[in-house]
């Protein structure tokens, strides 16, 4: 049971969307308590990527296992209350305050009582500085702090599995360090992640692994000390010189 | 020209046809609008011979005269068993056909939800029947909370139309009268003022509905 080792285990993994193919065979195991950072250029699948893992995209072939069981039609629904899904913008839902965002799941999927649930989602919105808005609406609030949130909501299920998908790119600069620090905060307490991102920084120091995706493969793969500093292929050089110097840009 | 004493005497008569209106209107906009959420949702689903069945429906509602309907629903189904009494098959009428129309502008809502809101409930391990309940329908119904009260408004006036089943509504009272009376101008244009009052009273109410279910924070943010 060579898969029982791996919290995931994607085995040659195909997803079109409408007869075009955008994942042509991806294979990623993922050990408990690692953190993967995927990096690709615009396109290259890995928003589909995540969203495969938690079967929110048809597989055309290949396999998921996840925690040593194959994700089917039938096991989807509790797979997807064992992992945790930030996306880069509305992941919230807006006509909940922040704290009914993260008491609805503990009420509804974890059929956790209201004042259990309450109890747990003020400590989340607090562990993420955010107990005193915790009565706002999510467009109440800066972007930052709606990041901030959901990935409160997210942790408050007590997730195998962490999935985000771009968490800071749609933030206005000055928002994300706030949130990239929270997320290095978790990220040592040992919850295994998986980070499309394209914070180099971020990625030295919180990374076990480094995926880069382009045209639906896999190009390279390993440590952050190899994939990012000294890249093999052509393509993951171009990448990182034009992604690093949007950083020089921007940094200015 | 106009004799006020006149209109005065006759207009508890027509406000007792009003209250046939309202219960016509709003009671087919009830139903209509549990039949509209239905109809999109099947629309929508990936089940090819629901979604199918659900576009047939709407299309067959909105390429007919309500008229039509209505005269089918009280004269016709009788011959295949099936009696309704006037202010039944007015209420069905009224509802299977505002449901078709109620089902587009749902599922327009829909269509404007962002993506990952909905995907995000479904990554929480929602059931689709939660998603929908909590989620999709609620944000939906925001995006559409104008078409659906002027849909509210519209079913007001097409209502008269259930007067040739002899439902005693404002429009059908008014017939009355003037079969009594011969004084069909001063009449209708009474019928027609009490339509209007009940029409922009229902408008007003739709601003304030739609500014308390407003997403908080929404709008401002966007500006
Ligand atoms: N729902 C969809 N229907 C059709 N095509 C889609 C859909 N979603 C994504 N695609 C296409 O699939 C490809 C991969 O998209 P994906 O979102 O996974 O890329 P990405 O690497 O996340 O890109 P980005 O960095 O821009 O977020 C793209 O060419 C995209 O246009
Ligand atoms: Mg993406």
């Amino acid at each position: 049971m060579r898969s029982m080792t791996y919290l995931l285990s994607i085995k040659n993994l195909k997803v079109s969307y409408s007869n075009i193919e955008v994942l042509k065979g991806i294979n990623l195991d993922v050990k408990k308590g690692e953190k993967v950072v995927i990096i690709g250029p615009s396109g290259s699948g890995k928003s589909t990527l995540l969203k495969a893992i938690d079967g929110l995209v048809k597989i055309n072939e290949g396999e998921i296992i996840f925690d040593g069981v194959k994700v089917n039609n039938e096991n989807i629904i509790k797979v997807r209350s064992e992992i945790g899904f930030v996306f880069q913008n509305y992941t919230l839902f807006p006509h909940f305050t922040l704290l009914k965002n993260v008491m609805f799941p503990l009420q509804e999927v974890k059929k956790l009582s209201k004042e259990k649930s309450e109890k747990i989602a003020n400590e989340a919105l607090e562990s993420v500085g955010l107990l005193e808005k915790a009565q706002s609406y999510p467009f109440e609030v800066s972007g930052g702090q709606r990041q901030r949130a959901a990935i409160a909501r997210a942790l408050a299920l007590n997730p195998k599995l962490l999935l985000l998908d771009e968490p800071t790119s749609a933030l206005d600069p000055e928002f994300v360090g706030e949130v990239l620090e929270i997320l290095e905060e978790i990220a040592k307490k040992g919850i295994t992640m998986i980070v499309v991102t394209h914070e180099v920084d971020f990625a030295e120091d919180v990374a076990t692994n480094v995926v880069f995706i382009d045209g639906g493969e896999i190009i390279e793969m390993g440590p952050p000390s190899e994939v990012l500093v000294s890249p093999r292929s052509e393509r993951l050089k171009k990448f990182l010189s034009r992604i690093i110097r949007k950083r020089l840009v921007y940094s200015k | 020209m106009i004799d006020f004493s006149f209109l005065t005497s006759i207009f508890p008569y027509l406000i007792q046809g009003l209250v046939f209106t309202l219960e016509l209107s709003i009671f087919g906009f009830i139903l209509g609008f549990f039949l509209g959420i239905t109809l999109a949702v099947l629309r929508l689903s990936n089940d090819r011979l629901l979604s199918s069945i659900s576009s047939l429906y709407i299309d067959l509602i909105r390429g007919t005269p309500l008229l039509v309907q209505i005269l089918i629903i009280y004269f016709g189904l009788p011959s295949l068993g099936i009696y309704f009494d006037p202010i039944t098959a007015g209420i069905l009428a009224i509802g299977l056909n505002s449901g078709a129309y109620q089902a587009e502008i749902i599922r327009s809502g829909i269509r404007a939800i962002p993506k990952e809101n909905i995907e995000s409930a479904q990554s929480l391990g929602l059931t689709d029947f939660k998603t929908y309940r909590f989620v999709v329908l609620p944000l939906a119904i925001r995006n559409v909370v104008p078409a659906l009260t002027n849909e509210l408004v519209t079913l007001v006036k097409d209502s008269s139309l259930i007067s040739v089943i002899g439902v005693p509504e404002l429009t059908r009272r008014g017939e009355y009268i003037i079969a009594w009376t011969f004084r069909p101008f001063e009449v209708y244009l009474l019928v027609a003022l009490i339509y209007f009052v009940v029409c922009y009273f229902l408008s007003k109410l739709s601003a304030k509905l739609e500014r308390r279910l407003a997403i908080p924070g929404f709008f401002s943010s966007k500006e």
